[in-house]
């Protein structure tokens, strides 16, 4: 391209600096919000990670049972009998620490076993014998209730070596001398261990209430001839696994969530990159007679593409510089929702150090210059096709752009068709979900621009008569300035569609909960321990509910049981959820999906020996009718147990299996629960018994919840949950408003002799600015009650296609009148607000200077 | 309302300015001019030489920096921008260079703004647009929106829409500056013959020497100093 044509993009660039900005900014926060929640994710992931693998070092295999863990006396066997020399027993629990009971790991070793598996206890310096670590673990061994722990732990407790202080669990709370502090080797490792508390294994098993078991054998071999014979030595109820399958397991838990995030910022891009199409199309309307200029001196039609081609590479350039150095500051800010969400919904995660991966910042600059490219190509390829005759006659650039409306209608069809096709295909691919998501959400906005032209030739007899030739006017200026005002009224449509399908999708969502909420919390009180996610166990004293029944008020105690079970038919999956409770809480209430026996049977059937099993649960593990089994690994080995029906429930995206807990005490030799429901007496106040029960409770740290204080719990864990799409709803808005700002601002300049006449003909400044409003409002009007549809199929999809495949689960589609009124609310204000500078540099219009012929 | 002998339009001491690359060029330097009711005035100039700054300043589009500009007795310099507005739409028609029609408007729509805005419409104003429109053999247009017309055709609607409210002056910036030998006859031709028969005064902006022939007072512009001629010594000093 020669260098003068560059020269001349450049300083047509210059002049609009307003648009330039825009179309930086657009890229800006597109990229952005891609790198940070690509930041914010795998920053999560990242520690949860480091974390797994820092505490379970070079451990290639290991060794895990059931609700209690290994016996104690397997480990025996591995070293003694089977003769294996790398292996370590392992103890883990979460414990709590100080006022505001601050969630510790607790690891329980064998100091001399683990340092063939773990190197950080061994090559790092402790403390109080920095010349000899291995003397401050025997100070373990031989001293009772002591520990060593992080610099970051004793920071946080304010302890030092030789202080005594107290951890606590569920059950109960104990006083420990602290004699070491590890220093890890380094930063990374340093981060991953950050709340670890390590112990003597007997120190731990008793303060966890795990005597004679341990949570499982870590090994070092790939030997297979020694593996073979640990599993052939492998009891009932034991089994072997691949540490890395696990980790990998264990990590797709939260995959969904945070697929999802991804998938919704990819939303915010494609509004971005509709903005900025928009930006470039008026860029190459506004220069039409420019490029009929250099068309006319000899420019070729591949010089004027690569000009405006390469404008928006420079631009979007600059835009994915500063959106991924956004990006990477956002991602600060995501990171903490999405951990506090990933806690709250999987496992508990605490990020220390943001984690910018060279393959985001790969991502964020292809989805930069992509997006830039992509948006630039179709005004890049208008700009060949003007001519130097045509450039002059702005008619012809809007008549082109009338014919170009039935071509965008046309390939919308196509595009809304293959999205409801694509949904067909690849039923459970989430991938192709989101590929149909957006075709559809592309194909019914590119019909806007031919609605646009239909609302507007309807509406306009009717301004007319209520306002008079003014009032025919806006709705005649947004037909005749198609090419602006249609991609405007599109890039607006877009973004409140997307902001109306998502709220619509989680207030589909919400009152879906709230009405399962009702029907699963039946009782009146709610006792457990809090929580630590998906992989933790809490063991409670089931003689608890003796005492409890003890309380005045208290009728009836429930007890339920959560543990988390190896199901081998499932390999690459996490652990089964298993509940067993004591009765069914949700009995009446339950919305099955399907179930084998009558509902009032279900109860007979489950402690008959079957399962119940929640749809996300059944989706995953692909259950069916036909498919009516499940196996578990009990005590006594792999037992298949008869799923009897599958049922609604949003308590984990992961899903539940509900037993019956005579049958989980068959199966199982485990003697602890893990909450109790209380109901209470007809004439019992709850408020006295609460107090009761929180009195009796006290020293065990545990949660005593009223049903009201449990639902806002559980609220408040959803709304934080979906706290994140805020942002996206917010950077839509935002997007919005500067879309059809960057539209009023080039029509403004286009229309600038057009406004100057009827100043000069007698309209005052009020009357002008009132009129650029109404013209806005009209567009604001238009693209709320396009983007209403839009919305609401967007939501369905959402719903539908991908909440179905990424979770499992099915909510009802509820449309409330706020969804109606909100779209409309929203893209008026956003229409309105972007009218008011370019209404008021309008009605500041010097007549003389606007109209001036030389 | 000023004596029947007083001039209906008066300049005194009229001067504009303005900054060009931080430099100042004045456009007007102290014009004077006196014109009487129903006259038609040209005014001749170089590109540039600020002869449609002077019929902006007149028509109450722009504001001189110092002078009086007096309309029928009325001094244009004191009102605010509203009421300067509100005088251009009762009593001002302007046809200009490009025809400047409003594009989202039809014919009729166009021509009768000034008087939509003023809210004056009625029957016989109507009857009195429709009688220009066949005047300038356009009446079947009167639906139809600006842009399938041909230049010509816009500027005798443009004709149309500066006399249809019956102002009390027509101000015509190079009216036939972008039309072809024989439109520009036919329009001048029609904005001479109608403002007569109106009997309204007519300020045009022109370069063209033959169309000042035909007016009854000749000014030329330039270094921002008027003089003013009768038309038959303007054509002897061309």
């Amino acid at each position: 391209m020669p260098i003068v044509l560059a020269r001349l993009a450049f300083r047509a660039l210059q002049r609009r600096a307003l648009q330039s900005a825009l179309f930086v900014f657009s890229i800006v926060a597109g990229v952005a919000l891609v790198v940070g929640v690509d930041v914010a994710a795998d920053s999560a992931r990242r520690a949860f990670a480091l974390t797994v693998s820092s505490l379970q070092g070079n451990a290639t295999h290991e060794i895990v049972g059931g609700p209690n863990g290994v016996p104690s006396s397997f480990y025996r066997t591995v070293r003694v009998d089977l003769g294996v020399g790398a292996a370590a027993p392992v103890v883990q629990g979460t414990v709590r620490a100080g006022a505001d009971g601050a969630a510790l790991t607790l690891l329980g070793i064998d100091p001399f076993a683990d340092l063939q598996v773990r190197q950080f206890l061994g090559e790092s310096p402790v403390a109080e014998a920095p010349a000899a670590p291995v003397q401050a673990l025997l100070r373990l061994l031989a001293e009772p209730n002591t520990v060593v722990t992080t610099e970051n732990v004793a920071a946080l407790l304010g302890i030092q070596p030789g202080d005594r202080f107290t951890l606590a669990t569920a059950r109960n709370r104990q006083s420990f001398t602290l004699v070491g502090i590890i220093r890890p080797r380094n930063d990374v490792s340093a981060q991953a261990l950050a709340n670890l508390v390590v112990a003597d294994i007997a120190t731990a098993q008793e303060f966890l209430g795990t005597p004679g078991y341990v949570t499982r054998i870590e090994l070092v071999t790939s030997d297979e001839p020694t593996l073979t014979r640990i599993r052939a030595a492998l009891p009932p109820g034991l089994a072997l696994r691949l540490v890395e399958s696990n980790r990998e397991s264990l990590a797709q838990l939260s995959g969904s969530f945070t697929l999802n995030l991804q998938a919704l910022s990819l939303l915010a891009l494609v509004v971005g990159i509709f903005l900025v199409y928009n930006i470039m199309s008026f860029s190459v309307v506004q220069r039409r007679v420019h490029i009929g200029m250099l068309r006319a001196l000899g420019a070729t039609r591949r010089q004027i593409f690569a000009t405006i081609v390469l404008e928006a590479l420079v631009f979007g350039s600059a835009g994915t510089v500063l959106g991924v150095a956004a990006g990477y500051a956002l991602g600060g800010g995501l990171v903490d929702a999405v951990t506090r969400t990933i806690s709250d919904l999987y496992y508990r995660v605490e990020v220390q150090a943001l984690t910018l991966t060279p393959l985001t910042v790969a991502k964020g600059v292809l989805t930069g210059l992509m997006a830039s490219l992509g948006a630039a190509l179709i005004p890049a390829y208008s700009a060949t096709r003007i001519t130097p005759a045509s450039a002059l006659r702005s008619a012809d650039a809007e008549r082109a752009s009338r014919s170009r409306v039935d071509l965008a209608a046309a390939a919308g069809l196509v595009a809304l068709v293959a999205g409801l096709l694509l949904t067909q295909v690849q039923a459970r691919s989430l991938i192709f979900g989101f590929g149909a998501l957006f075709l559809v959400l592309i194909g019914s906005i590119l019909f806007t621009p031919a609605a646009l032209l239909i609302a507007m030739r309807l509406l306009q007899p009717l301004t007319g008569r209520l306002f008079g030739p003014l009032g025919a006017m806006a709705p005649r200026a947004i037909t005749r300035s198609l090419s602006r005002t249609g991609v405007a009224v599109a890039a607006l449509a877009l973004a409140v569609s997307v902001i109306v399908g998502v709220s619509v999708m989680i207030t589909s969502f919400r009152d879906t909960v709230t009405v399962w909420l009702d029907g699963a919390l039946t009782a009146d009180i709610f006792i457990s321990a809090p929580s630590s996610g998906l992989l933790e166990t809490v063991n409670l004293d089931p003689s608890l509910a003796d005492s409890l029944r003890a309380v005045p008020g208290v009728a009836e105690v429930l007890t339920a049981r959560d543990v988390p079970i190896l199901a081998p038919d499932y390999p690459d999956l996490p652990p089964v959820n298993l509940v067993a409770v004591s009765q069914d809480l949700a009995e009446t209430s339950r919305r099955y999906m399907w179930q084998a026996v009558p509902r009032d049977e279900v109860w007979q059937a489950l402690e008959g020996g079957g399962v119940i099993v929640t749809e996300s649960f059944a989706y995953r593990r692909r259950i069916s009718p036909e498919t009516q089994t499940l196996t578990l690994l009990t005590d006594r080995g792999p037992r298949a147990f008869p799923v009897i029906g599958v049922y609604q429930h949003y308590g984990s995206d992961q899903g539940i299996v509900l037993m019956a807990d005579t049958v989980y005490r068959s199966h199982f030799a485990d003697p602890w629960v893990s909450s109790f429901a209380l109901f209470l007496a007809p004439d019992a106040e709850t408020a006295a018994v609460l107090a009761a029960t929180r009195q009796l409770v006290a020293d065990q740290g545990l949660s005593v919840q009223s049903t009201g204080e449990l639902r806002a719990e559980v609220f408040a864990v959803f709304d934080r949950a979906f706290a994140i799409t805020s942002v996206l709803r917010s950077l839509a808005a935002l997007v919005a408003f500067i879309g059809i700002l960057s539209a009023l601002m080039a029509q403004q300049l286009d229309q600038r002799r057009m406004f100057g006449t009827m100043r000069a003909l007698g309209l005052t400044a009020g009357q002008l600015w009132r009129l650029t409003l109404f013209e806005t409002g009209l567009m604001g009007l238009a693209a709320g009650i396009f983007a209403l549809p839009i919305g609401l199929l967007l939501a369905k999809m959402l719903i539908d296609v991908i909440n179905a495949r990424a979770f499992g689960w099915t909510f009802d589609f509820l449309v409330s009148a706020e969804a109606l009124y909100q779209s409309l609310l929203i893209a008026l204000a956003a229409a309105l607000l972007a009218g008011i500078y370019p209404a008021w540099r309008v009605a500041r219009l010097a007549p003389a200077e606007a109209i001036r012929n030389d | 309302m000023a004596k029947q002998q007083d001039p209906f339009l008066t300049l005194r001491s009229v001067t504009k300015t303005f900054i060009d690359h931080g430099e100042q060029r004045v456009v007007l330097d102290g014009v004077n001019l006196d014109v009487e009711r129903g006259a038609f005035v040209t005014i001749l100039g170089s590109s540039g030489s600020g002869k449609t700054t002077l019929l902006h300043i007149v028509g109450g589009i722009d504001t001189p920096d110092s002078g009086d500009v007096l309309i029928d007795g009325s001094d244009l310099t004191g009102l605010s921008d509203t009421d300067r507005t509100r005088f251009r739409r009762r009593h001002v028609g302007m046809v200009f260079q490009l025809f400047n029609l409003i594009p989202t408007l039809t014919v009729q729509e166009n021509i009768l703004l000034p008087a939509e805005l003023e809210g004056t419409v009625d029957a016989r104003l109507r009857r009195h647009a429709e009688v220009l429109l066949d005047r300038v053999g356009l009446s079947d247009r009167s639906e139809t929106y600006p842009e399938r017309l041909s230049g010509g055709e816009q500027q005798r609607i443009a004709i149309v829409r500066a006399l249809a409210h019956e102002p009390l002056f027509v101000l015509a910036d190079e009216p036939t500056g972008n039309l072809d030998a024989e439109n520009s006859a036919r329009v001048l031709s029609l904005l001479l013959q109608l403002t007569r028969e109106a009997g309204r005064t007519l300020l045009m902006a022109t370069h063209d020497h033959d169309i000042a022939r035909q007016a009854t007072l000749v000014c030329r512009l330039q270094g921002g100093e008027l003089t003013t001629h009768s038309a038959a010594h303007a054509l002897e000093t061309r």
